[in-house]
């Protein structure tokens, strides 16, 4: 288990998911909805933005169990910014597991690692794999 | 004995004249009866029947069809008016339509009204649209076209779906006929805006 440090802010109330795209198209066969061009997904003070994500239902088709982003993903939460190539959001869990060159902007440092789960709920990131870290040292103007 | 004379003529006459007041109450329920006119009974008044006639107006029609890719269609109306200007054209009203997709997908369409034009091979619905997806969505317009031999559908006005995946709003939609053998897509275009209100975490 690699370091893990704050990320956002930890807010664990249920609020609705928001999702802007160009376009949602639902595959009348095997009933799998993919978001297209300019997605933006917002939960609470979490925003998401990638090309493309795929909607994965629940098992009963009730609702949605994740929404898979990939194609380059920008996650901005509170303060803090993270960048990936995929991000799996667990709508249920409220994780937000990001892979792929990942990197964790806070304020000037930076911290790349392989893999970063983000905990909405407690407003924790876990990183794994090979982690980096940039701090920049004093200031120099 | 005078008065037992008059005793039996009484009697003598209520033996005639009573069965003939009798007969003559009979036949008050035969003859004089109001006369039923069958022709007057019918539903249809007479210029209601002219007209229909001109306008040659079927009540609860059916067709079915299938696409040359397999997929069935079924539309029911209420009534179903020719267009007497072009023998083309059809108005129906109270419309349904059920689409079977050959590779499994499945869709149920009513509206208020629609145009139906053999030239164009087009069905233009307008009026409280619904359309309800084999994949859950209920989505909500004012216009949708269906193109009568692919069964490409083209919502062109804004439309509202509710699904698994939320309520949404989207500038369009349309139902690609999964033409070219790709499987059958719903698109909601022109921006979508859709909430999804997570299931309360039971933890």
């Amino acid at each position: 288990q690699g370091p893990s440090l704050a990320f956002g802010s930890s807010d664990n109330s249920d609020k609705p998911v928001e999702v802007d795209a160009d376009s949602l198209s639902v595959n009348q066969k095997d009933g799998t909805a993919e978001f297209s061009g300019n997605v933006r997904i917002v939960q609470g003070d979490m925003k998401l933005s990638a090309p493309r994500v795929l909607v994965e239902y629940t098992e009963d088709q009730s609702g949605v169990e994740r929404l898979e982003a990939s194609g380059g993903v920008t996650i901005v939460s509170g303060e803090d910014a993270a960048e990936s190539e995929t991000a799996d959001y667990r709508v249920q869990d409220r994780v937000i597991v990001m892979s792929g060159a990942v990197t964790i902007v806070q304020g000037p440092n930076t911290i790349s690692s392989d893999k970063v789960t983000i905990n909405l709920a407690t407003g924790t990131a876990q990183m794994e794999g090979r982690v980096r870290t940039v701090l920049q040292s004093g200031q120099s103007e | 004995m005078a008065r037992r004379d008059r005793h039996t003529r009484i009697v003598g006459w209520l033996k005639i004249g009573l069965p003939l007041a009798a007969l003559a109450i009979l036949s008050t329920l035969f003859l004089l009866s109001r006369r039923i006119e069958p022709a007057d009974d019918l539903p249809f008044a007479q210029v209601e029947l002219e007209d229909r006639a001109r306008r040659q107006q079927i009540t609860r029609p059916s067709l079915s069809g299938a696409t040359d890719k397999g997929d069935l269609v079924e539309v029911s109306a209420a009534e179903v008016r020719p267009d007497t200007a072009d023998p083309g054209r059809v108005t129906a009203m109270d419309v349904a339509a059920k689409i079977g997709f050959a590779d499994g997908g499945s869709m149920q369409v009513r509206a208020d009204s629609a145009q139906f034009d053999q030239g164009a091979g087009q069905a233009d619905l307008s009026g409280d649209v619904l359309v309800a997806t084999g994949t859950g969505q209920e989505i909500r317009t004012g216009r949708l076209t269906i193109a009568l031999d692919t069964l490409e559908v083209v919502a062109p006005g804004e439309v509202r779906s509710t699904g698994p995946e939320g309520t949404l709003t989207a500038g369009g939609m349309r139902v690609t006929g999964g033409a070219g053998g790709d499987d059958v897509q719903l698109v909601f275009t022109d921006g979508v805006k859709l909430v999804y209100e997570p299931q309360r975490s039971e933890d």
